[in-house]
């Protein structure tokens, strides 16, 4: 009897289990992810898909690429540029493309980014446990066999001088990355999210139509502890970070971002660098460029890059972005925003593959935190737009507002801010009061007519002089609305 | 001639006198003297043509006459923002002389006291002004003693209403202007920062304003008091 019912009981059991199972298979889409190891990095595939076998062709091609770039393994293309003595080698055109992105942002980046920095990188070992610093003058000899500029490409033909080596772990992963994604679209992939490693890749966005959200290492915690969250649109999101590969010797920690100037670990106030872009390659690349440059020089540097961010974060945990960097972090993200006069795009490539997209030079901020180090803030209000310029800690920069009217024709304000305060510079309005309103500084301020305010009556735009504590109530105020 | 030819140009006259004097409100760089940072300020010498018809003709012409002379000195001289800032100016302006033109006397106290308020509140938020704020606390603190005598004044006799209901008008113009401003520029500061300033100036630019038109009134042997331009 009882028995009996244990059995009845069971076949319930199986038939909700069934039921449930049932439901699932009936279901086209199913979220779905396969893991792989390649070039010393777990990559995790994962896809919403009815056919998790398109994320195996997916590590196969991982396997393929890791074939080709790989340093280590005999007969890639990257182990025969390094081992044929001077000699020209022909290699995939995936290894020329790869190279040849390598040689842009090298120079782009004054040699921050260097591919034949493998002399130093093979000296230093991250993976032993034995944590061993290599010895300095095999380092300086090392350093002195580095340099980009030695590399020679004839469309699918390589040439490296004898002794120098290169590695394409600053890239190949992103350029895998790219690949993958590419194969896993055509199999016909809408919603996946790929990581490599430091490399965070997204088809589309997540199948209920939001961003995919990746977790930006806390340099102080263990692995896997997020310090602020970004949003990934489809795009790639890559890290390099002193966390990521490094030891501790003798009280001082050495990271695995080398520097290609001295062959010894990249020392500045930087922990981590993200890059938002398009293509991982590049995001890649420019990572572990933007991290050898240090914040001012590297976020100089992906600035002139259109349609690229950065996200710098300081060993002090102190985090600063480029001008665009908000639209990929998440709410509340405690980022300051850099600003300063950045030079014109530059890169045709970049240009090219980020066609379409439009990035301010400054961005207006609508939320000002307390580490921001600005003087003060203007707020600026001209027709449907608002949003907080801070001034400069030192120099001038020029503020462009630009209202394309329905007639086609254009009203134009320019305004100069200092460490002082602001004024108008230019304005094509009737009258231009707004010019003759003058300079308002934080002394000032009280004793003008129009207090904090230089206001373009026919343009419609107001701009008002804060200072901090003031700038970060009213932000409260705007964001509250 | 017979009526409705007399109206017809009296209102021709009557407006492009407005456009004249608004001109010459344009041409007076009054904003310039107080070192550029107050936009919008003028003379308002073209609101002299509005008493007169506020005193000497009925509501409805002094109405039409606004309208006509915000329209067209908009197109002439402005922009449609401009006619924006002066028909909200021009129609509270209009709405409180109106309404205080029997009462020119309770007009010109009232405006003082803003005016005062004005002033006071404006040393309480920076009670050591220089510059630019000290010439404004002083112009305002004179516009205000200029309130309070055109008061004393009226209620004597030794000066007629005009310049009572002259001082209403302007500061009510400027009332206009900044809430116009604060609701086409989205900034709701400006009432607590410009508004002030301009109510102020406005006292101070209407008592004068109003004695102009008090001198020509007597000039021209018109009494206001006698509407509908009877003359002696």
């Amino acid at each position: 009897m009882i028995k009996r019912k244990s059995a009845v009981f069971l076949a319930v059991i199986l038939m909700i289990c069934s039921g449930t199972l049932a439901g699932c298979s009936q279901k086209e889409v199913v979220k779905e992810s396969r893991v792989g190891f390649f070039l010393d990095t777990v990559i995790t595939l994962t896809a919403y898909t009815d056919r998790p076998e398109t994320l195996e062709e997916g590590l196969e091609a991982c396997g393929q690429y890791e074939k080709l770039l790989s340093r280590t393994v005999e007969g890639s293309d990257v182990w025969r540029i390094n081992h044929a003595e001077g000699e020209t080698v022909t290699v995939a055109p995936e290894t020329a493309e790869i190279l040849r992105t390598a040689i842009r942002v090298s120079e782009m980046s004054g040699g921050a980014f260097d591919v034949t920095i493998a002399p130093a990188s093979v000296l230093w070992d991250f993976r032993s446990e034995e944590h061993r610093v290599p010895d300095a003058e095999a380092i300086a000899r090392a350093a002195a066999l580095t340099d980009y500029r030695k590399i020679r490409i004839d469309g699918n033909e390589v040439t490296l001088p004898a002794g120098m080596m290169i590695d394409l772990g600053g890239i190949a992963k992103g350029y895998i990355a790219d690949a993958v994604k590419a194969k896993l679209e055509k199999l016909g992939i809408a919603h996946a999210i790929l990581s490599f490693g430091g490399n965070i890749v997204a088809i589309g966005e997540k199948p209920e139509g939001t961003a995919w959200k990746v977790g930006i290492q806390d340099i102080d915690q263990p692995t896997g502890t997020s310090m602020m969250v970004a949003y990934n649109y489809g795009g790639s999101t890559v890290t390099s970070g002193i966390y990521e590969r490094g030891f501790e010797a003798d009280g001082v920690y050495y990271h695995h971002i080398l520097s290609s100037e001295t062959g010894w670990p990249v020392q500045n106030e930087l922990a981590s660098v993200t890059i938002f872009s398009e293509s991982s390659m590049w995001g890649d690349a420019l990572a572990t460029a933007a991290f050898a440059l240090g914040t001012k020089e590297g976020i100089r540097l992906i600035e002139s890059i259109e349609g690229t961010e950065a996200l710098f974060i300081a060993r002090d945990r102190t985090a600063i972005g480029t001008s665009g960097v908000m639209h990929y972090m998440t709410e509340g993200s405690d980022v300051t925003v850099y600003t300063e006069e950045a030079p014109e795009a530059t890169t045709e490539e970049t240009a090219k593959e980020t066609a379409g997209t439009e990035t301010e030079k400054h961005p207006l901020m609508i939320q000002i935190t307390e580490n921001d180090p600005a003087p003060g803030y203007v707020l600026v209000q001209e027709n449907m737009t608002i949003g907080f310029l801070p001034l400069p800690e030192e120099g001038e920069y020029t503020y462009e507002m630009i209202q394309k009217q329905e007639d086609g024709s254009e009203w134009k304000n320019i305004i100069a801010l200092t460490p002082k305060g602001f004024r108008m510079i230019e304005a094509d309005c009737e009258g231009q009061d707004c010019i003759g309103q003058g300079e308002v500084t934080l002394e000032n301020m009280k004793d003008r007519l129009l207090w904090n305010m230089v206001i373009c009556a026919p343009h419609r735009v107001t701009l008002s002089l804060y200072t901090p504590e003031e700038a970060r109530n009213v932000s409260k105020q705007i964001l509250g609305f | 001639m017979n009526a409705t030819t007399q109206k017809v140009a009296r209102f021709g006259l009557l407006t492009a006198l407005a456009l004249v004097l608004g001109l010459m409100d344009r041409a007076i760089p009054l904003t310039a003297l107080l070192g550029g940072a107050a936009p919008g300020i003028k003379l308002g010498l073209a609101n002299t043509v509005l008493l007169y018809a506020v005193y000497l003709m009925n509501a409805q012409s002094a109405v039409i006459l606004m309208l006509v002379k915000v329209v067209l000195s908009g197109f002439l001289f402005g922009s449609l923002t401009a006619i924006l800032y002066s028909l909200s100016g021009g129609v509270l302006s209009l709405a409180v002389m109106l309404a205080i033109r029997k009462k020119p006397a309770a007009g010109a106290l009232t405006a003082g006291i803003a005016a005062a308020a004005a002033d006071i509140y404006l040393l309480i938020r920076n009670p050591r002004p220089q510059g630019q704020r000290l010439w404004c606390v002083i112009l305002i603190a004179v516009g205000c003693a200029a309130c309070i005598a055109a008061w004393l004044a009226i209620r004597k006799g030794k000066i007629r209403g005009v310049v009572g209901t002259s001082i209403g008008g302007a500061m009510a113009h400027n009332l206009g202007q900044v809430l116009m401003a604060s609701l086409v520029l989205r900034t709701p500061q400006l009432l607590t920062t410009y508004l002030p300033v301009l109510l102020g100036i406005g006292a101070a630019v209407g008592s004068l304003t109003g004695i102009v038109a008090e001198r020509v009134f007597r000039a021209l042997h018109l009494n206001p008091d006698k509407p509908e331009g009877k003359r002696k």
